[in-house]
């Protein structure tokens, strides 16, 4: 398949990538856009490591081809200090030790701030739906809840 | 874990040959008052008007105030970008906001920087605060002579030297140039602080990655990006004999943006099959040119299958033939005379590591040179293995140690760097070579599966009078040591010991050899000696008719730390409280190279379905750095132990490993996620492992706690009460 121009609008600006148009978001933010915070763990939208907001909503993007991003707002973890509900998550994740190698964390992040922006203030089974599809190794979860928590809090 | 065995020690030596560099390995070189070396790939801190103070090789203290510590060690979640500065920072009275932490360059004088085996905290306990101790000794006498008072009459606190008898005080960093001049102190004889004047040491101080890691910013192996740079996609055979039979370059090299297609060699001691790689101007077009190879495979099956295998372990479990480990008193004469014997057998599968961030290296060979960008655990390894296949001096090796997303022990093996190398070589280009999680998953170095047999003998009272353990299953140091033919059982037995007071004990070992690669996997062979034991040990408090916790605490030999830990265990968790129908508690313990753990698990079964709700660990593990990475890494290990127990299991069929993704080797997710109520006991040992001693006792803890929930024991892991009788 021969590269298209695409225009998509990623953290606010607009930006234009010549690639083939079912390229999977993920590859363009990283190596076209080299947005490196999104990151690569599986490639079948089984760990969420790759998850981004699309107008919102999260989305793995390792499966979400370029192409169905195009005139959509695209977020990600390099942008989500820019909401408020996004520091609180940031703030509460180092106050919690949340991270270990890290790796994983753009994508439990993203998660979160689309939980808390649509739920503010779940319940612990609500936490459990949401996060249940990013998988963490160094097993952080409990952190996780905690922060998800924490970050509620500090709204109030 | 243990040091790779016999191929890195050759590596090692051919470093050392080309670069008179063995001092690089596990060897301290004493602090020095100027770098012996040249700085070639530490970033500078600016541009001061005045030299930066440099006690020794970590730390480097500017005009402005700025500490920098050269963390020597990998991070990959561990923490050790925190605790080891830590130690230093202690020491030195540094405040602890002038801390900065760079990634220090592979070189001789910062120690050694492999990075496994739960051993970092451990061995950098005394030289690390030595290094804090002898820079504030030289700030000290700078300060002193610069107000002509005796250096006993002033003190140091949050980064000052203070002299109270004239009210004086001066920054560290107004400093830097006359301590620069100052007589560097011997860093065996120099005096460290009493612990109980410890301000930052056992305080949960923030991780100083974390900020880093909550914003995409953290650089891992994946994110570097090198001028030049191709990225290869690699189609890998399927087992180490498979040879390549054709493939379709053309069309690979007709997807946009591809640029090269290499057949590679098998690389036998790499354990790397045949391969083609795919090389392109980005991920995903390598990713598509791979597909378009359609490479067709011959000889790429064996007849190696883990069912059978599995058979054929247990059917050794009965074998006259063994060879004996250790054995005391007379364990055959008493099992074959005692009125009540009993026996188990516990299975366990091969297990992979599925780091979050899969295999990936990027390598440069240039002009005689080799440059790597590569997460690795094992840079010294790397560095050999690397120089080789380069054809160049270790010397001309440079590594580029990055954040890694989990090491977990896979990262010790240099594979990924070997493969990067080859690319790199061959194309004459910068190349990062990315795996996929199929790659990955099937290309690992496994945690060996095996079967354990156990018998023993109870008397009258319900003592076990004599124990005797057969491990049976493959063995690491055959596979490391092809030509080894002695002490096969080398790596197999950590952990198979029992705490409890026995007269009569005897390890055997059966060799059943298999191809599956293996390796180092968080906690090694604790993992399965500690599922057995602890699970027979419960079996046996079953048999005797005793509560298993109180059987233990009878039992214990001699260790006054693990009994503590036993006891805190059983208070916090509410041990003996009754439970509704359906429910359990489990307890295991282990002495982990002197980490004492007990962990007791608590279950809900419903019908075959188990759902761990919550588990109690009492963790000491000598004097605490930063109580919250401690509690963080006990949170994490018992959760990679529950993973196997519940999940992980890697089969194999016609030779090849048949997991691949995720929804195939399924890991811990979210909502399975126990409470895990960690309780550090307060200790004055030197510290010991964290990240492996928590993960062994979960399993057993776990089963046991289905037996007390169901009366059904679980000896074959990962748990299917479906299967299981």
């Amino acid at each position: 398949m021969q590269p298209d121009e695409i225009t998509l609008t990623v953290n606010g600006a607009r930006r234009v990538v010549r690639v083939p148009s079912d390229t999977p978001l993920l590859w363009v933010l990283r190596d076209a856009l080299a947005l490196t915070g999104t990151k690569f763990g599986c490639g079948v939208a089984q760990c969420g490591a790759c998850t981004v907001h699309l107008d919102g909503q999260p989305i793995r993007s390792c499966m979400t081809p370029v192409a169905a991003a195009a005139g959509k707002r695209i977020t990600t973890i390099e942008a989500l200090s820019e909401q408020p509900v996004g520091r609180r998550l940031q703030a509460a994740w180092i106050a919690e030790d949340v991270p270990q190698c890290g790796y994983c964390q753009s994508g439990q992040l993203m998660s979160a701030a689309a939980l808390l922006a649509k739920t503010p203030r779940p319940t612990d089974a609500q936490i459990d739906q949401a996060m249940n599809g990013n998988l963490c190794r160094c097993g952080t979860y409990q952190r996780i809840r905690r922060a998800i928590h924490r970050a509620v809090a500090a709204e109030a | 874990m243990s040091a790779p065995t016999d191929v890195t020690r050759r590596d090692f030596v051919a470093t050392g040959a080309g670069a008179g560099a063995a001092l690089l390995v596990g060897f301290w070189l004493p602090g020095v008052a100027r770098p012996l070396e040249r700085l070639t790939s530490t970033p500078s801190g600016g541009s001061p008007s005045v030299a930066p103070f440099e006690p020794n090789a970590w730390l480097r203290i500017d005009q402005d105030g700025t500490i920098t510590f050269h963390c020597y060690k990998s991070e990959m979640g561990q923490g050790v970008w925190t605790a080891l500065p830590m130690l230093v920072a202690e020491e030195l009275d540094a405040d602890w906001r002038h801390i900065k932490v760079e990634r220090a360059p592979i070189r001789s004088r910062f120690g050694d920087p492999n990075t496994g085996g739960s051993d970092s905290i451990k061995s950098a306990w005394l030289p690390m605060r030595r290094a804090g101790a002898a820079a504030r000794l030289m700030l000290v006498g700078a300060a002193a002579k610069r107000w002509a008072v005796k250096e006993s009459e002033c003190t140091t606190k949050d980064g000052e030297v203070l002299h109270s008898a004239s009210g004086r005080r001066v920054a560290y960093g107004d400093l830097v140039a006359e301590a620069a001049t100052m007589p560097v102190p011997d860093m065996e004889k120099v005096p460290l602080k009493d612990p109980k004047n410890f301000r930052l040491i056992g305080r949960a101080t923030s991780r100083l990655d974390a900020p880093l890691k909550v914003n995409g910013a953290a650089k891992y192996g994946l994110d570097v990006r090198v001028p030049g740079m191709l990225v290869a996609a690699v189609e890998r055979g399927p087992t180490l004999t498979a040879k390549i039979a054709r493939y379709d370059e053309s069309a690979a090299r007709a997807v946009p943006g591809v640029r090269r297609v290499i057949a590679l060699e098998p690389h036998t001691r790499a354990k790397l099959p045949a391969r083609v790689a795919v090389l392109a101007d980005d991920t995903y077009a390598a990713m598509r040119g791979r597909r378009a190879l359609a490479v067709q495979w011959a000889d790429a099956e064996n007849d190696f299958a883990s069912e059978p295998y599995r058979a054929k372990c247990l059917s050794l479990a009965g074998a006259q033939e063994f060879t004996p480990v250790s054995a005391k008193g007379d364990v055959a004469g008493i099992l074959q005379s005692a009125t009540r014997t009993f026996e188990a057998t516990y299975e366990q599968p091969y297990l992979a590591h599925a780091t979050m961030e899969p295999a990936n290296c990027t390598a440069h060979v240039h002009d005689g040179r080799c440059e790597i960008w590569a997460p690795t655990q094992y840079p010294m390894w790397a560095i050999g293995a690397a120089a080789n296949q380069a054809g160049v001096e270790p010397r001309n090796v440079d590594i580029n140690v990055t954040f890694m997303g989990g090491g977990f022990g896979r990262r010790i093996n240099p594979d990924f760097v070997i493969e990067a190398v080859q690319l790199s070589k061959a194309a004459g280009v910068p190349v990062q070579v990315v795996w996929t999680r199929e790659d990955d998953v099937r290309h690992d170095f496994y945690r060996p599966a095996g079967v354990q047999r156990l018998t023993a003998a109870l008397d009258s009272s319900g003592r076990p009078i004599a124990w005797r353990h057969r491990l049976v299953g493959p063995s690491t140091r055959a596979f490391y040591n092809p030509e080894a033919r002695d002490k096969l059982y080398e790596d197999e037995i950590y952990g198979a010991g029992v705490p409890y007071a026995i007269p009569n004990h005897s390890l055997e070992f059966v060799y059943a050899p298999s191809p599956i690669a293996l390796g180092w996997w968080r906690g090694v062979a604790h993992t399965q000696n500690t599922f057995a034991t602890e699970s027979f040990i419960d079996e046996l408090a079953h048999h005797a008719k005793a509560d298993p916790l109180d059987y233990r605490r009878r039992l214990i030999d001699d260790s006054p730390r693990l009994a503590r830990v036993l006891e805190i265990a059983a208070e916090r968790s509410g041990w003996g409280k009754p439970l509704p129908r359906g429910r359990g508690r489990g307890v295991a313990i282990n002495d982990y190279g002197g980490t004492m753990v007990a962990e007791v698990a608590e279950v809900t079964v419903t019908g075959d379905e188990v759902r761990v709700d919550r588990v109690t660990v009492a963790f000491d593990c000598g004097q605490v750095v930063n109580p919250s990475i401690v509690a963080a890494q006990v949170e994490g290990g018992v959760a990679w132990g529950l993973s196997a127990a519940l999940h992980e299991e890697i089969t194999a069929e016609r030779g090849r490993v048949r997991q691949g993704n995720f929804h195939e080797y399924q890991l811990l997710r979210f909502a399975e996620m126990p409470v895990v109520d960690v309780h550090i006991v307060p200790s004055a040992e030197a510290p010991t492992g964290v990240g492996e001693p928590p993960v062994p006792p979960i399993m057993p803890a776990v089963t046991n706690a289905i037996f007390a929930a169901t009366g059904r024991r679980v000896r074959r892991l990962p748990v299917r009460l479906s299967s299981s009788g």
